[in-house]
């Protein structure tokens, strides 16, 4: 009995011996792994789907100063460009690349800045020097070729931000937060574009505008989101980050204690204090009829619905990113589409969406395209119904190729 | 030499040594292999997810290129912007690639390196509609992945994308790893199990050392010499753990051994004396009682032969034959009397002075037949008590002052001292005249020996009588010696313990 036990021990420790050895060893092999079947990728890839991509690539300068936006028309691309000291407005027909229509915006380029195209095209906003110390908020009307002065202030250290709503009907204009005098009153007007005629020949805007009246208090960020139409703006002051990236001598006392406050004005020149719904430092994206889209620092991206409620909530729609950017966010004006642009290795970016159905994204972002640029300028949703970026790649003598994409989806 | 060797690989040490050196072996090997086979699915997991990307990211190129140029989102499609997907893969960091149709006709890619590509497994699969990818893993740290996508849209199979990755630097970072990995665990296995033998050393060392003391101890013993001392120099025994209490138990046991044995030998000693002594009295008994017997036989004989007729013989001879039976009746009776023993309980208390001072007056008459006088002296106090057989210390007086009047010189008297001495009563009897030699005055008190053997026979003694004295003496807890005085003489000095 005990011989048979040594006999069994010692084949035991063989047997372990040897085929512990013949899996230590190196030695040539080829293992066959087979992946997942292929059904089920293309079954994700479904959910949100690119029917057509269009590319329209040309060469441009730094003096040229481009600005690109998309017209009423999918395949009308709108370009600005400095050419011989004057702003040129061009209408390209990105299907046969040919120029539908070329106007002079203004003749003192240089003296031009904050331009923004609306989208659709059918007015460029820009502001401009006056000659006696004074800015300008100008309104041009490509079409007419008319030249409207929306606002003027003869203090240039007053900086103004802009922006279009959605449907391109409408221009906010506000000032910033950070600019000479935070405690001064501060105004959001609305320059309802639509009311102008067509036929005017007024040098100043004498349409519809809506001012908002603002008290000053403190530092802060201001954004002002106004919904696709315009009918109703999403306002937020913003102080705990702003103070957060200011010297501490330079932080106002009277904002400690105070993150944010938010209010919503509405086309009848109502304005209505909101709850607040976060406690970490959020970036609006989006105001849309399904809630108010924010993004966190760490690129996060929630939505709050309800934001007129007593208590709105903050919901995450989709986590921090992984990598070392957070992506940029692109939500089209229903919010039923969102859209991310994410940087890879070697300037590589891509394009990744999802649909929201009732609030709810439709499983995870589907990668929708792939492509390498240095840098990407700008993307937008158009009408809900492609998505349009475009990005620039360094040539020599300060020349720049730049493409602009469309996934029509 | 042999021996030894054999003794050598039956020894504990040495087998414990091999289990861990089997077992430590065992443990690195299984450990090496536990962590190539972790690390290669790690590898083969890591490589499997790359894949996956791969493969998503072609289909996106291949749907982007088709619809970039406006191209049918099918498999002619796929034909006609072969070049174009290429590039685009190219362009993403692709190598090695070639595009297939559904039957495996190139259409994007170099002929002559495609040829041994579709050879491949992983080609093969991809064209029954299976994304496969083979891992070869080759002697220098070579690991290509050669990965062939059946390229599906709408549900058809458009197409094969083949490409391949080298993942040797991955591979052979992992077979660094590896090697560093093996390394620590080997060392630590190294350590641990010489931390374990050290272990066993420490143990099994004493008691090898224990072993070999005992073998000296045995040694020793053989030798008739004492062994403990041997084992006691080891220090063990002050050891609180069991190899200690072994070597306390074995030192005891070791003292019992040569306790045992220090008794045996003194009992062999003394019965080698009795037996010796036992010898000598036998010898002298015989040689006493055939003496008058001889007498008496040889005057029987000669009464016989003369006849009636030879009065003088029959009166000398029957003179002769009277003394000499009476002698040996005599000679009888002390013998059975040396034999006798006191009983304690008949012991009573007796007043030694006047004990001594009847046997004095007694014994005054034979004294005076050898012209000698007793002259008895009593010390200090007026009363010696002691406790005995007042027969049997009367006999020891007679007897000793018997021997006095016998040996001592004519005409000078014999003094008997009487004292006391703290819880001790002394009596001493002292004559002139001969002395006893110093190696004799032990041997005096033993049966029939005599210091001349034929004067003290011609004295009428039995050489029994200091005998008996010493027997007695020892019985009622008291003593007996002989000395001698140094103007010649002899001195019988007698002790008893007070009552």
């Amino acid at each position: 009995m005990r011989q048979m036990k040594r006999k069994a021990c010692t084949a035991f420790l063989l047997v372990i011996l040897l085929t512990v050895m013949n899996g230590c060893g190196e030695k040539e092999q080829i293992r066959v792994i087979e992946l997942p079947p292929l059904e089920l990728e293309v079954m994700d890839a479904e959910k949100l789907r690119i029917n057509s991509i269009q590319e329209y690539a040309g060469i441009g300068r730094e003096d040229q100063r481009l600005h690109l936006a998309w017209g009423e028309n999918a395949d009308l691309l709108c370009l600005m460009k400095v050419e011989g000291g004057s702003y040129l407005y061009q209408t390209i027909d990105t299907k046969s690349n040919t120029v539908v229509s070329s106007v002079c915006v203004d003749e003192r380029a240089a003296d031009m800045s904050n331009i923004a195209v609306a989208p659709g095209g059918r007015y460029v906003s820009y502001e401009i020097e006056n000659g006696g110390g004074g800015m300008e908020l100008m309104i041009f009307f490509p079409e007419s070729g008319l030249r409207q002065t929306l606002h003027t202030w003869e203090d240039p250290q007053e900086t103004f931000s802009y922006v279009w709503s959605d449907d391109g009907t409408k221009l906010l204009s506000w000032q910033n937060g950070d600019t000479k005098n935070p405690y001064a009153d501060w105004c959001i007007t609305e320059y309802h574009l639509e009311s102008v005629s067509e036929d005017t020949q007024d040098s100043s805007f004498k349409g519809r505008r809506t001012e908002f009246l603002m008290e000053g208090q403190g530092h802060s960020w201001r954004m002002v989101l106004p919904n696709a139409d315009g009918s109703e703006i999403y306002v937020r002051e913003q102080f705990r980050t702003f103070n957060d990236s200011m010297p501490e001598e330079a932080v106002n006392q009277e904002d400690h204690g105070r993150d944010a406050l938010n209010w919503l004005l509405t086309e009848n020149a109502t304005k209505r204090e909101l709850a607040e719904y976060s406690q970490a430092s959020v970036y609006p994206v989006k105001y849309t009829p399904l809630g108010l889209f924010v993004q966190e620092e760490d690129g996060a991206l929630s939505l709050v619905e309800e934001i007129s409620a007593e208590h709105p909530q903050k919901r995450e729609l989709f986590p921090a990113a992984d990598g070392q950017y957070a992506p940029v966010v692109c939500i089209c004006e229903n919010g039923d589409h969102v859209f991310f642009t994410e940087w890879l290795e070697d300037s590589r970016y891509q394009i990744s969406g999802v649909r929201m159905i009732d609030g709810e994204p439709e499983g995870e972002p589907v990668v929708l395209y792939r492509d390498n640029y240095d840098s990407l300028i700008r993307m937008t949703v158009w009408q809900d119904q492609a998505v349009i970026f475009w990005g620039t790649e360094p040539l020599d003598h300060e020349q720049y190729h730049y493409k602009v994409t469309v996934l029509e989806y | 030499m042999c021996r030894k060797r054999v003794k050598a690989l039956h020894s504990i040490l040495f087998r414990i040594s091999v289990w861990i050196l089997l077992i430590g072996l065992t443990g690195i090997l299984l450990a090496d292999y536990f962590v190539r086979i972790q690390m290669r699915m790690q590898m083969e997991n890591q490589v499997m997810e790359e894949l996956l990307r791969v493969r998503n990211n072609c289909f996106l190129y291949v749907r982007q290129a088709l619809l970039l140029n406006r191209g049918r989102l099918d498999a002619r499609g796929f034909e006609l912007y072969a070049d174009e997907i290429e590039e685009m893969l190219k362009n993403a960091g692709y190598r090695e690639l070639f595009l297939c149709d559904g039957k495996g006709a190139l259409l994007a890619g170099e002929d002559e390196r495609f040829a041994p590509r579709r050879q491949e497994v992983d080609f093969k699969r991809a064209l029954e509609g299976d994304s496969v990818f083979a891992i070869r893993y080759g002697l220098q740290g070579q690991c290509k992945v050669l990965f062939s996508i059946p390229v599906m849209i709408n549900g058809e199979n458009a197409g094969i994308i083949s490409c391949s990755f080298d993942y040797g630097e991955l591979y052979r970072g992992q077979q660094n790893t590896i090697r560093q990995t093996t390394g620590i665990i080997a060392g630590a296995f190294a350590l641990i199990c010489l931390v374990i033998w050290l272990t066993v050393y420490r143990i099994l060392m004493p008691i090898r050392r224990l072993s070999r003391g005992a073998a000296e101890v045995s040694a020793c013993l053989t030798d008739g010499r004492q062994g403990s001392m041997i084992l006691e120099k080891l220090g063990f025994q002050w050891r609180r753990d069991e190899i200690g209490e072994l070597a306390a138990n074995y030192l005891e046991m070791l003292k019992v051994i040569e306790d045992q044995i220090g008794r045996i030998r003194e009992d062999r000693e003394r019965i080698v004396a009795l037996w010796n002594s036992r010898q000598e009295f036998y010898n002298n008994v015989t040689h006493e009682l055939k003496t008058p017997l001889t007498t008496i036989s040889g005057y029987a004989q000669l009464m016989e032969k003369n006849g009636p007729g030879d009065e003088r013989l029959f009166y000398t001879g029957t003179e002769h034959i009277l003394k000499e039976s009476s002698r040996l009746h005599r000679m009888v009776i002390q013998l059975l009397e040396l034999q006798d023993k006191t009983d304690e309980m008949r012991m009573e208390r007796l007043e030694l002075d006047e004990l001594l001072q009847s046997v004095t007056e007694s014994m005054g008459i034979k004294a005076r037949r050898y012209e000698n006088e007793l002259l008895l002296e009593t010390e200090g106090e007026q009363c010696f008590p002691v406790k005995g057989y007042e027969d049997r210390i009367r006999q020891v007086f007679i007897n000793v002052i018997d021997n006095a009047i016998k040996y001592g010189e004519r005409g000078k008297p014999i003094r008997i001292r009487l004292r006391r001495q703290e819880e001790r009563i002394f009596v001493t009897v002292m004559n002139w005249g001969l002395e006893i030699p110093r190696e004799d005055r032990e041997k005096i008190f033993e049966p029939f020996y005599r210091v001349d053997k034929g004067f003290f026979r011609e004295l009428g003694s039995s050489g029994l009588g200091l005998s008996i004295a010493a027997r007695i003496m020892e019985e009622h807890g008291g003593h007996i010696s002989a000395g001698s005085i140094p103007e010649g003489g002899t001195v019988f000095t007698v002790w008893f313990p007070a009552a």
